[in-house]
């Protein structure tokens, strides 16, 4: 495995254990339905996001594909984006899985795809010139600063994210093509609030603080010079626990299918999302998902309840209706109301 | 009298000294190649002093150095680059135009006016800054290019205007103020460019201290603790010393974090005592004052409360009036919602559609719809004097529609409402709060209370802020009802100025004892309050009075006659009654 060392690893990030482990759960069981990172100036939320690239295994592709697609399941492209009978022959190529950033300023156009203008102009061929959406297909999509994204766009964007399609229907274009991907957001609150049908529609949110204590501070800072000083010997000097962590990514993954909750974890979770009175199934299945995944990837054959425990408040948190006369932060009412149920259910 | 002058004249000294240290650590940056670290923000009006400032930051740069001024109304178009419009229809074939943030690449890019910028604008420098790179992806383009630049901002924030973003100050290493500094000691001889060694190395021991510094400002995030370490070896790197001594890390803590800080450092106990009375002026400001250990290195035990020391005598105490006056102007969570497009009128992107009543044309998109075929479109017809646009070209300008409410409450927290009835008060006007946050609306409080009204929370859509302030609602004193109705007719009229609709919700018994002016009396406060509630009903603002006295008198009831309010008397706080009003009123 090559070094990839143009971005800071993973494994070297000081502190962020919860953003850690949600993106962690997300590589595990992409259909989490994608992580957002609420939080200050400052706090690493997109090295994080970055760093996992690096993180995650290479994946087969047909060469030349611009949808990344997977040369074992062919059959679900549609006519116009299927690959050239060359381009099947071809030998499959391993890329890194894609991690696509949607930079401010972005136009629709080039957003979901659009009409190859250049094609258009001189074959007169009307020819889909794809999207980032497509180049996202199997990986990553990232967006910083979520909240200043224009509401329509954000709303394609999360409907393409939970069907895993994207359908064009511009410019004299019909075709729809795969958009495969986890979406990962990241914002500020304090810079315009986010519509509370947005917050519910990710899978995991997590709260992204600075550190606090200085000496983890300090040590955020040293880490940053000797990565600046030298990227490729920092990346290397990190590389063992990288490819530990890939490797055991990679056994939750194998393991996730074999994992199924029995009716005990069932009860407890339904018993959790009644308390927190969370609207809507989309809370209790996200947290079976989340609880799975945390099993996979502690290398358990099944659910325990302290897996339970340790995803609820990234999986609920941002379900909650806003009590105004509450002061406390979502997560901390999560686990107020975990640490009741988890006493009642020790005493009996 | 004499010792103020005397004590400003140093505070000024040392302000303008500290400007033309960070104007030498700027072009030091940009000598060394390190652009992106090259960050200053010079809050200050125009006029010669900061001229003069600009001039000796332009005599330190290399003379190759181009500045590349963002105006403040740019558009992201111009920033980041897109399709030339002009050219493309000219050649018929798409022709890119490059954006002001790439073409600043290796080079200096001047934001004026840094208050004013809009958050879309600000996002994308920031973005830029983060990565040293413009990912473009626009009108069918899409590429990476450098955009590594050296970046200088003017902040001329007044009291009464939002502060410059904090996206942008916590990605700026160098802070400068000249607002106190008069012509004459700035036309005092400049200390001549020095040209520094290229690295000075840091000892975990100093790096942890100075880690510790920013966090002791308030400064949370990681940028400017990462900013001071570079910055105190840049300084050092200056002087040409090999150790870092007290006077470069001082220097550093003044430029880096002083001037941004979210706190001050505690003060010593014995110097808290004499602030009313600062201490005669020491003959050399620039000098901290002497420290039991004289040591090259700081002493272990450096901590907060030996900060002040590094600092200039009466730097604090200007900064704090400074300060108290700003934090009257709490940034009110209006940019992001500006960059949304929310308010009314406000436009959005334009999409493609078809024209028709009461839609319009959005001329420009439409015609970059239409360049890249011009070509082939006029090869078509053989006419090559028009342009050629049809009916797929045509870009429908769309607004958004949604007018919004913005709720102004009105409070009573004078003593004649005991203070269990301002505990009601609160209680309903947080259940009001959540709600009117449920339906997206801006909320803003006004209390009155004592000589005059205050707004205790500008128009926001923060939830949490609303109640932070709500719950430091202090109460007792006389009732300047008057004060209060003026106070929230000027803020209605700020409301409508910004496109949203304001309504007026007053929470009072409608007795008053303070006039306008702030001078007790009953009879004249009666009669302020009477002629701003004619006022307010002149204005035709949506309003509702809510009568919280025991038992109603007819004072309250008068008023919302003359303000065309609704009435509504509640003996007893009822949140569902009171929620149900604020809805009917608006």
């Amino acid at each position: 495995m090559p070094v990839r060392s143009k971005s800071f690893p993973f494994v070297a990030i000081v502190g962020q254990d919860a953003l850690k482990k949600a993106l962690v759960l997300s590589v595990v069981d992409p259909s989490l339905g994608g992580v957002l990172a609420l939080g200050d100036r400052g706090t690493g939320k997109t090295t994080a996001v970055r760093a996992l690239a690096a993180v995650l295994p290479d994946i087969q592709v047909v060469p030349g594909c611009p949808y990344n697609s997977d040369p074992s399941a062919l059959d679900e492209l549609s006519k116009e984006c299927a690959p050239t009978p060359a381009q099947k022959k071809a030998k499959p190529i391993k890329v890194p899985v894609p991690v696509v950033d949607l930079p401010l300023g972005a136009t629709e156009d080039r957003v979901l795809g659009s009409l190859d203008i250049e094609k258009a102009l001189i074959d007169g061929e009307k020819s889909f010139e794809p999207g980032l959406l497509a180049k996202a297909n199997r990986g990553y999509l990232y967006i910083d600063e979520i909240n200043l994204l224009e509401d329509h766009l954000v709303d394609v964007l999360l409907d393409v994210a939970a069907s895993g399609w994207n359908i064009v229907e511009r410019e004299g274009l019909s075709l729809r093509h795969p958009a495969k991907f986890v979406l990962v957001g990241s914002g500020n609150p304090e810079e315009g609030e986010l519509r509370p049908q947005l917050l519910d529609r990710f899978g995991l949110s997590v709260d992204v603080e600075t550190p606090r204590d200085i000496a983890q501070r300090v040590e955020v800072i040293k880490r940053r010079e000797a990565f600046e000083a030298d990227p490729a010997a920092f990346n290397k000097k990190w590389q063992r626990q990288t490819s530990k962590l890939r490797t055991k990514i990679l056994a939750a993954k194998e393991r996730l299918a074999s994992i199924a909750p029995d009716d005990d974890i069932l009860a407890l979770i339904a018993q959790i999302c009644i308390a927190l009175g969370t609207d809507g199934l989309r809370g209790e299945l996200t947290l079976i998902k989340a609880a799975r995944a945390e099993a996979a990837f502690a290398g358990d054959a099944k659910i325990h309840p302290h897996h339970v425990r340790a995803v609820a408040p990234m999986a609920l948190g941002h379900r909650l209706r806003r009590d105004p006369l509450d002061d406390a932060r979502a997560v901390v009412r999560v686990e107020k109301v975990l640490e009741d149920i988890f006493v009642t259910r020790s005493v009996a | 009298m004499a010792q103020q002058q005397a004590l400003s004249q140093d505070l000024e000294a040392a302000l303008w000294g500290d400007a033309c240290l960070a104007a030498q650590v700027f072009a030091h940056f940009i000598h060394s190649g390190a652009y992106g670290k090259a960050t200053l923000r010079l809050k200050g009006y125009a006029g010669p002093v900061r001229d003069l400032w600009l001039a000796y930051l332009k005599s330190l740069l290399p003379p190759e150095t181009h500045t590349h001024q963002v105006p403040v109304n740019i558009t992201a178009e111009r920033l980041l680059g897109g399709l030339d419009l002009g050219l493309t229809l000219a050649a018929g074939k798409a022709v890119e135009m490059r954006g002001v943030l790439t073409e600043a690449h290796q080079n200096l890019l001047f934001l004026p006016m840094a208050h004013l910028a809009e958050a879309t604008t600000v996002s994308l420098i920031a973005a830029a800054m983060d990565s040293g790179n413009v990912r473009l992806e626009r009108d069918g383009m899409s590429k990476l290019e450098d955009a590594c630049f050296a970046f200088l901002c003017f902040d001329e924030a007044g009291d009464d205007d939002e502060p410059v973003s904090s996206v942008l100050a916590d990605r700026i290493m160098l802070h400068v103020d000249l607002r106190a500094v008069s012509l004459r000691t700035a036309r005092q001889p400049m200390q001549p460019a020095k040209t520094g060694k290229v690295d000075v190395s840091i000892s975990d021991d100093m790096r942890s201290q100075l880690c510790a510094l920013a966090a002791s400002f308030g400064l949370l995030s990681m940028r400017p603790a990462f900013q001071l370490i570079q910055l105190a070896k840049a300084i050092c790197a200056l002087s040409n010393d090999d150790e870092f001594t007290e006077q470069h890390v001082a220097a550093a803590v003044r430029l880096c974090l002083v001037h941004r800080a979210k706190q001050m450092p505690p003060p010593p106990p014995e110097e808290a005592e004499n602030q009313e009375n600062p201490p005669p002026p020491e003959p050399d400001t620039e000098d901290p004052p002497p420290n039991p250990s004289q040591d090259t290195q700081l002493p272990d035990d450096m901590e907060c409360d030996s900060t002040e020391a590094l600092l200039p005598p009466n730097l604090l105490a200007y900064l704090e009036a400074v300060s108290q006056r700003q934090s009257m102007r709490a940034p009110t969570g209006r940019r992001g919602a500006k960059t949304l497009g929310r308010q009314r009128g406000r436009p959005l992107t334009s999409r493609k559609g078809v024209l028709s009543a009461g839609k319009r044309l959005d001329l420009i998109a439409t015609l970059r719809a239409a360049a890249p075929f011009q070509k082939s479109r006029q090869s078509a017809r053989g006419n090559t004097a028009q342009v050629k646009v049809r009916k797929s070209d045509i870009h429908i300008r769309r607004y958004q529609e949604r007018t919004e409410t913005s709720t102004i409450f009105i409070v009573d927290a004078s003593g004649s409402t005991a203070l269990n009835r301002l505990g009601e008060a609160k209680g309903a006007v947080e259940i009001l709060l959540a709600e009117s946050y449920a339906r997206r609306d801006y909320v803003s409080l006004i209390c009155f209370r004592g000589r005059d009204a205050q707004v205790l929370l500008p128009p926001t859509r923060a939830l949490v802020r609303a109640k932070r302030s709500l719950a430091s609602l202090p109460g007792g004193g006389g009732t300047p009802l008057a004060s209060g109705m003026r106070a929230a007719l000027a803020l209605a009229q700020e409301e409508r100025g910004r496109g949203r609709d304001p309504a007026l919700i007053f929470m009072t018994d409608g007795s008053a004892n303070v006039g306008l002016d702030g001078a007790g009396g009953r009879k004249q406060a009666a009669e302020d309050a009477t002629s701003m509630a004619k006022k307010i009903g002149g204005a035709g603002l949506p309003a509702l009075i809510i009568d919280i006295a025991r038992q109603p008198k007819p004072q309250a009831k008068q008023l919302a006659g003359l303000m065309a309010a609704t009435y509504l008397p509640m003996p007893f706080a009822n949140a569902q009654m009171l929620s149900k009003a604020v809805q009917a009123a608006q």
